[in-house]
């Protein structure tokens, strides 16, 4: 009897947090540390998340459209998810294990909360 | 035991020092900005004096010209020293980070973590933050590592 293999990420905590980030404007860019404000993260946890979901085309991102000699500073990075990853993301947080308010005890932010949760 | 009871004296010792030294350094950073808000203010008022209207045909007077440059170059300076300064350690620290990770995403996340520091510092992280930062990138690197070379990983574009 074989188990069948999830096809999306382990939806730990920080993934939950870095999605509902993200849906909670799914049209809006966002660069790295406005992702780890939104998600209350430090920024080493989202970075592999972030590489996890865009390799599963969940994700896509741009280099922003500045030039760096310009600008004096480096280009950041824009994150945006995709159709497909927005609806695949709604879906696996539907139906994540671990649900976050129990777990954080209500303390989410409320645009981080899952639809009708008791947070 | 006595090994164990030294280093937890240790590590309390340096924490504690650690947060006097962020306290002073802040301290030090929050009367930098008052006192360039009040210059700057200071400045503006000045500047103002230049900003009659001119009579038709009427044109600056090189001495007032002049000295309007020099109050512009001045708060120039200014903000220039008094923005706190990437920190070149906090730097190394992530392109170590970024040097651990498979050579095709290597330039684009040792670019990503320099604009990220580039952020921390232009809003008002100081050096314990930024090291921070580089600090926490290494931890999650070996993870990180794993996610760019799974093989369900599809197309991201480096």
């Amino acid at each position: 009897m074989s188990r069948k293999k999830p096809s999306g990420p382990r939806m730990t905590i920080p993934t939950q947090l870095v999605l509902r980030t993200l849906l909670a404007e799914p049209t809006k860019e966002m660069y790295g540390l406005e992702i780890c404000a939104g998600a209350g993260l430090p920024s080493g946890t989202i970075h592999p998340i972030l590489a996890r979901l865009e390799g599963l085309g969940w994700l896509e991102s741009r280099w922003e459209d500045i030039k760096p000699e310009d600008e004096g500073r480096p280009r950041r990075r824009y994150y945006q998810l995709t159709t497909d990853g927005a609806e695949s993301a709604r879906t696996a947080l539907a139906q994540a294990t671990t649900q976050l308010p129990a777990i954080l005890g209500g303390t989410l932010r409320p645009a981080l909360r899952p639809a009708g949760g008791t947070a | 035991m006595a090994t164990t009871v030294i280093s937890a004296v240790f590590a309390v010792m340096t924490v504690a020092l650690a947060a006097v030294g962020y306290r002073q350094a802040e301290r030090a950073r929050r009367s930098a900005r008052e006192e360039l808000s009040r210059r700057r203010i200071e400045q503006e008022l000045r500047l103002s004096e230049f900003s009659r209207p001119l009579k038709p045909g009427e044109s600056i007077p090189p001495s007032e010209l002049a000295a309007a440059h020099n109050i512009r170059v001045h708060m120039q300076v200014e903000v220039k020293v008094t923005r706190p300064a990437r920190s070149r350690s906090a730097i190394g620290l992530a392109e170590f980070a970024a040097s651990v990770l498979p050579a095709s995403d290597r330039d684009r996340y040792a670019e990503e973590f320099r604009a990220e520091l580039q952020d921390l510092a232009q809003s008002g992280a100081g050096h314990p933050r930024q090291l921070l930062y580089g600090l926490r990138q290494i931890r999650g690197i070996l993870q990180m590592r794993y996610a760019l070379r799974s093989p369900r990983r599809k197309s991201a574009t480096p």
